[in-house]
């Protein structure tokens, strides 16, 4: 991996189709521009069709060789999932790469999605769950395509709580987001089992931005200082995104993070998580629950039989 | 609950323990030559037990067998914790009078067979500190054996090697456990053409309550194993016997009625 890596080392990006989740803010914006600017065709899949036309509007100023569509899409809610899974395959016919990158954290109450889930598992895991698994066919269609997920390293103190995934009966919002975001590696990693188990191109690879200053830290305002002192901007917090996103020396289940300070901050590096988020027993039920809980059968894992 | 990868898994003992490890929940790998036994039993299992069934098809008599087993358990990118290594045959007859391919099959499946892919799945488990193997060897294994002399040598070796294997993994986490049956109800008497011998008509176990006892055994991470209070005696009198006698006693046990 070169040294300093920064977008301008991507590889050019034309004539590909990129879905990027929460693109009109933050690491999500910058991951969209840079692509945008590589010559992908950057598809901008956001809640706010106002907010993201302001953002469209911003990075078309800047002239990018490629383009910029917009569609909407609200994690919190599997019917507007669908309603953009189903838009998304009416017009396009392949997908290079899907960003999961939407994110929400630290809500100092319980919030739920339309659906009825706690929001951080709702739309960090299970609404990108359930995307991921509407497109999957577009994904197996398009060679060497990729899922990339953007996660945390708030992965680290999360578990799954299996007998109360929603937090029905305690919300502590630390422990919610913790969750939220070891669900994204244990989604990745799994899902980079299913994809190798039928031989497939696509590959599965997981990001985090180290600490990066952006709209998701907004119910944190005690924080403000301490996010001044340490946090870089957006524009590099979405460096291991694009690296992980188009790179050639990207393998299925790598997962890429800041090189410097803790992996704070900094240029991508390859990191590992947790060894709790490679438990393949965890992912698996994790992903059993997530097919029960939004009804999306994302690419079924029908046992294999071979002769040797 | 771990997956468990199962060695002759489309009939007897191998497919009753590919039934109690589902039934405790846990995944598996089923190697056997029979590919429409195998499938049956995953479409029996799979949804029963909600649990995931793999199978390979595979002739470990074969040479690069267990590493093409490997591989393929590498390239699924599954998770063996338990290698069952049951496969095996016998083949009744005079020494001298017997097939030499047929003989050289033998080995390598109950020999060759066990050991390389004991070979191959061990670090792993090791690495991780955690895991079983269970070699499905014999009461055969316990003493030589007149009609089946190659059958009772390789049995031998399986508890011979299970043993010391158990010893040099006994601080690492990893169990060895070696599963010595005596007669049981299974295709075993067939394949070996053995007709009408002693050892068989004293009466025989089922697949099943061989195969429950050797799986607690192997969870427990019991070294030795004979299931049956009749097979237990079998075993044990070779200790007491001059070797001149128990050969004859196994020879009564085994010479076509």
């Amino acid at each position: 991996m070169a040294v300093k890596w920064r977008a301008a080392d991507m590889p050019d990006q034309a004539g590909k189709i990129i879905i990027v989740t929460g693109a009109n803010s933050g690491i999500g914006y910058e991951t969209a521009r840079a692509l945008a600017h590589k010559g992908a065709h950057v598809v901008m899949a956001c809640r706010s069709r106002g907010r993201a036309e302001a953002a469209a509007a911003r990075i078309r100023a800047e002239n990018p060789r490629g383009e910029l569509a917009l569609l909407d899409l609200d994690l919190a809610d599997l019917a507007s999932v669908r309603a953009f899974a189903d838009a998304f395959q009416q017009q396009y016919d392949r997908l290079d790469v899907l960003v999961n990158n939407a994110g929400i954290m630290a809500l100092p109450q319980r919030m739920t999605t339309k659906d009825g889930f706690e929001i951080q598992f709702g739309v960090n895991h299970l609404g990108h769950f359930a995307l991921t698994g509407l497109l999957i066919e577009r994904l197996l269609a398009t060679p060497k395509s990729r899922v990339v997920t953007v996660s945390s390293k708030a992965h680290r103190f999360g578990t799954i709580n299996f007998d109360d995934l929603n937090w029905e009966r305690s919300y502590s919002l630390w422990k919610a987001y913790g969750q939220s975001k070891l669900a994204n590696l244990l989604f990745t990693f799994e899902l980079q089992r299913r994809l190798e188990a039928r031989d497939a191109e696509t590959i599965a690879v997981a990001a985090h931005p180290g600490y990066t200053a952006t709209n998701l830290q907004r119910y944190m305002r005690s924080f403000t200082w301490f996010q001044k002192l340490l946090a870089q901007s957006p524009e590099m917090g979405a460096l291991p995104t694009l690296y992980a996103a188009t790179m050639p020396d990207v393998r299925g289940g790598d997962y890429f993070g800041p090189d410097s300070f803790m992996e704070m901050r900094g240029h991508p590096k390859r990191v590992r998580a947790k060894p709790h988020a490679y438990d393949a027993e965890t992912a698996r039920r994790l992903w059993k629950v997530s097919e029960a809980l939004t009804g999306v059968f994302s690419l079924d894992d029908e046992s294999r039989t071979t002769e040797v | 609950m771990a997956t468990a990868l199962i060695t002759g898994a489309s009939s007897g003992i191998g497919m009753a323990l590919a039934r109690v490890h589902a039934e405790h929940g846990g995944d598996l790998v089923l190697v056997a030559r029979r590919r429409e036994r195998l499938e049956a039993l995953k479409a029996e299992l799979e949804p029963a037990h909600d649990v995931r069934v793999f199978v390979i098809v595979a002739d470990l008599a074969q040479d690069g067998a267990p590493r093409k087993v490997y591989d393929t358990v590498r390239e699924w990118g599954l998770d063996v914790e338990i290698l069952i290594n049951n496969a095996g045959f016998g083949l009744h007859g005079l020494f001298h009078t017997q097939d030499p391919e047929k003989l050289a099959q033998m080995v390598h499946v109950n020999v060759l067979a066990t050991t390389i892919l004991t070979r191959f799945f061990v670090p792993h488990l090791v690495a991780r500190g955690r895991g079983h193997v269970l070699n499905v060897a014999s009461v055969a294994a316990f003493m030589p054996g007149p009609w089946q002399a190659v059958y009772y040598a390789t049995k031998a070796y399986v508890l011979s090697f299970s043993e010391a294997l158990a010893d040099e993994l006994r601080t690492s986490g990893v169990t060895v456990t070696a599963l010595c049956p005596g007669a049981t109800e299974t295709e075993f008497k067939e394949r070996a053409q053995m007709g009408r011998v002693r050892g068989f008509e004293m009466g025989a176990m089922s697949a099943r309550e061989v195969a429950e006892y050797g799986y607690r055994a192997m969870l427990a991470g019991k070294r030795v194993v004979v299931p049956g209070w009749r097979n237990r005696l079998l075993t044990f009198l070779p200790r007491l016997l001059p070797r001149s006698w128990t050969v004859v006693m196994s020879r009564m046990g085994m010479e076509p009625l």
